[in-house]
């Protein structure tokens, strides 16, 4: 009779994991290399270390503030020199990484701004990199948002100090006015109306008319407990294809699936003992990573049943597509091959790099019922939203992915 | 009146083949291959590297998809021809860890465990990662995983591969004394002339199919062979070769070797006289003449030879 020997299977890999202790090691210490990278990173982040090449052909009293400013914030080398060579100076800096970003501040920026018109600054920058567009737009946004700021309020008081003497003028007129013709009386009211508005103007309308008040749907004390699902969700991928696949290579070679096929032995027992101490391997990197972020300041709102439910069915997909590698490949190198070149589209399709809102309509169907992305969602919902979200998804997988692994035991030579 | 529903135990059959047919995409493996292993004997299938002996062990214990009919009455131990445990584990781990997989609790499966090693002089291996283990000490340890949980019927694959005579010894020796204590024991081997001292029945495959089954004895004396006579000539030509040829077709009497200066044939003591008296007639010369008895390597040299 058939017989479930499923503890005894899991004593073994165990016992197998523990005799191979470089796979322990990488076990514990991946979720903190991971973890602290994605953790720490954004905290740390400085604008210090930009380099700046910074040209002023100007050399007026506004263009040096901006200069000063500039350097305020940034390390900054500066250059009075001809346009010609600045030109060729920023960018063969710019292309041998002496400068991250080359700025030159055009003859004419004082009396430009002076006179009410929009200044020029050229920005040289590396366009063969093209995350480097996004950063671009950062850092202009960074280096001028003061500088803007205090044109625009020079700029109104300037400006206001004119229209205050024109309007007082106009209301004199009004006064005078008042028992004239209906004409003349409606025109200079509509002309003191008018000046009135502009008296009043806030002269950033003009720069940015409409002020965009953003407002996140879910109250989240923690900005940085959002980065914690997308480093649990990658980090199970790549362990668990990896050390799955290879485990089945490793039973394989040592016949241990011939001894299991010619006993009175569940073969599901094999495939569920395994996603047992795979699972207790995702828990133990999960604990770390938890623990981390605790550490490093996020905050958490989580379900624990809900986030134990969506371990356990995390671990197992990911267990079992590892296993489905295994049983493909010939031996370990193919199998650890195998392995990174799904994480790599696993990653992509995630929209881990890329909001999958970017993509095409057909990949973004595709993309929306990705293990990996599923995973994610759920480990959000149960650890920064604290609720539960629907598994049958993930169920599925499990269900289909138990199947192919359970046929490939049965039938494979 | 409800006999039919009895489990069918096999009387003193443990295992029982009929038609068995194992494919391998288009082609045909074995071919319709039927025998029977009797209770409390040590059953060996011998024949050429491809004729389909561990194809056919594997069918029997489920490894390999199959048609027709297979039973094996009892449970079973199989004991694959490459080293099946974790060489990370000591013996004693793979011992608990593989009887554990049998059903077989950890107390009873290292108190059996010890018994065997001791059997098979390795008790000493206990603690020893099985790394470190010889050639034939794995092979030992191989097979006593196999058995832990005393199977009645004990299928081994190869199981004198690679090993040395004294190895070989130590095995041959410890199985006859699982067979004198009632196991039934499935083997392939090419060592013919130790299968023909140890094994009960032997089984020749031929291309995946039976050439001969039984007894040496039998098998011989189906064959109508009761003596090979050795002839050692100083010249047979070609027109006298094709003469002995076509007698011993018309005769049958089974060339087993046909050269210039030597002729090896199986034949009945009958034969054997009748042949001597067409030596002389065709003038046929020869220098040496031996004759003994036949053995399994003969009936194997029919195999190959397909006479």
């Amino acid at each position: 009779m058939f017989k479930p020997r499923t503890f005894e299977m899991v004593k073994k890999e165990v016992l197998i994991l523990i005799r191979r202790r470089k796979f322990l090691v990488l076990i514990i210490l991946l979720p903190f290399v991971l973890g602290g990278l994605m953790a720490i990173l954004p905290s740390l982040t400085t604008f210090n270390d930009v380099k700046i090449g910074l040209c002023d052909l100007d050399n007026s009293v506004l263009s040096s503030r901006f200069v000063n400013e500039v350097m305020s914030s940034f390390s900054t080398v500066i250059f009075n020199e001809s346009e010609s060579f600045c030109v060729e100076e920023l960018s063969r800096g710019v292309k041998s990484d002496a400068y991250t970003i080359g700025i030159i501040v055009s003859d004419g920026f004082e009396s430009d701004l002076s006179n009410l018109s929009k200044a020029n600054l050229g920005v040289f920058y590396d366009n063969s990199d093209f995350r480097f567009e996004t950063y671009l737009d950062w850092f202009i946004y960074s280096a001028l948002s003061g500088f803007k700021t205090s044109i625009a309020r020079e700029g109104e008081i300037k400006l206001k100090s004119e229209v205050e003497g024109v309007y007082t003028l106009a209301v004199s007129v009004q006064s005078i006015t008042k028992g004239f013709d209906n004409v003349i009386s409606d025109n200079v009211d509509s002309f003191v109306s008018t000046l009135e508005l502009v008296k009043n103007l806030d002269v950033s309308f003009l720069s940015d008319p409409v002020v965009v008040n953003k407002n996140g749907v879910y109250d989240i004390s923690s900005p940085s407990a959002t980065a914690f699902p997308l480093v649990v969700g990658v980090l199970s991928v790549f362990t668990l294809l990896m050390l799955s696949s290879t485990s089945v290579i490793f039973d394989r070679k040592s016949k241990y699936l011939v001894r299991i096929r010619t006993s009175k032995t569940f073969l599901l027992s094999y495939l569920f003992a395994k996603c047992v101490v795979f699972f207790l391997v995702s828990l133990v990197q999960f604990t770390i990573l938890f623990l981390l972020f605790l550490v490093l300041g996020a905050s958490f709102n989580i379900n624990i049943i809900g986030l134990f439910v969506v371990l356990i069915l995390v671990s197992c997909v990911n267990t079992l597509i590892g296993m489905v590698i295994g049983f493909v490949s010939e031996n370990e190198t193919v199998a650890i091959l195998f392995s990174l070149l799904l994480t790599l589209p696993f990653l992509f399709i995630s929209g881990i790099f890329y909001p999958i809102e970017m993509f095409p309509g057909f990949i973004r169907f595709f993309a929306e019922v990705f293990p990996l992305k599923l995973e994610i969602e759920l480990i959000k919902s149960s650890s920064v939203f604290g609720v539960h979200a629907s598994i049958i998804n993930l169920g599925i997988y499990c269900a289909v992915l138990g199947v192919v692994n359970w046929l490939f035991l049965k039938l494979k030579n | 009146m409800f006999s039919f529903l009895k489990k069918k135990k096999g009387g003193n059959v443990r295992v029982s083949v009929r038609n068995l047919v194992v494919s391998r995409g288009n082609k045909k493996i074995i071919c319709g291959l039927s025998f029977n292993v009797s209770k409390g004997q040590i059953y060996g299938v011998v024949g050429l590297s491809g004729s389909g002996k561990s194809t056919v062990l594997k069918s029997l214990v489920g490894l390999l998809l199959k048609q027709g009919y297979v039973k094996l009455f009892g449970c079973y131990g199989y004991c694959p021809q490459e080293d099946a445990f974790f060489e990370d584990l000591t013996v004693k781990e793979n011992l608990v860890l593989f009887g554990s997989l049998s059903g077989v609790q950890e107390e009873k499966v290292l108190k059996k465990g010890v018994v065997l090693l001791k059997q098979l002089l390795m008790f000493d291996k206990l603690d020893s990662v099985s790394s470190s283990l010889s050639g034939g000490q794995k092979k030992r340890l191989n097979i006593i995983l196999s058995i832990l949980h005393s199977p009645k019927i004990i299928i081994l694959d190869e199981p004198f591969a690679g090993l040395d005579y004294y190895n070989r010894k130590v095995l041959w020796s410890f199985l006859r004394h699982l067979k004198n204590t009632g196991y039934t024991i499935l083997l392939t081997t090419h060592l013919l002339n130790e299968a023909e001292d140890n094994c009960s029945e032997v089984l020749v495959l031929k291309n995946g199919k039976k050439f001969a089954a039984g007894s040496v004895k039998q098998i011989l004396k189906r064959r109508g062979v009761d003596v090979v006579i050795s002839l050692r000539t100083n010249y047979v030509n070609k027109d006298k070769e094709e003469d002995i040829k076509i007698y011993c077709k018309r005769n049958k009497v089974r060339v087993l070797e046909l050269k210039k200066n030597s002729i090896i044939l199986a034949l009945s003591y009958v034969n054997k006289g009748l042949f001597y008296s067409f030596l002389s007639r065709k003038k046929i010369v020869f220098e040496e003449v031996f004759s003994r008895v036949p053995e399994l390597d003969d009936v194997f040299l029919m195999s190959v030879e397909n006479v």
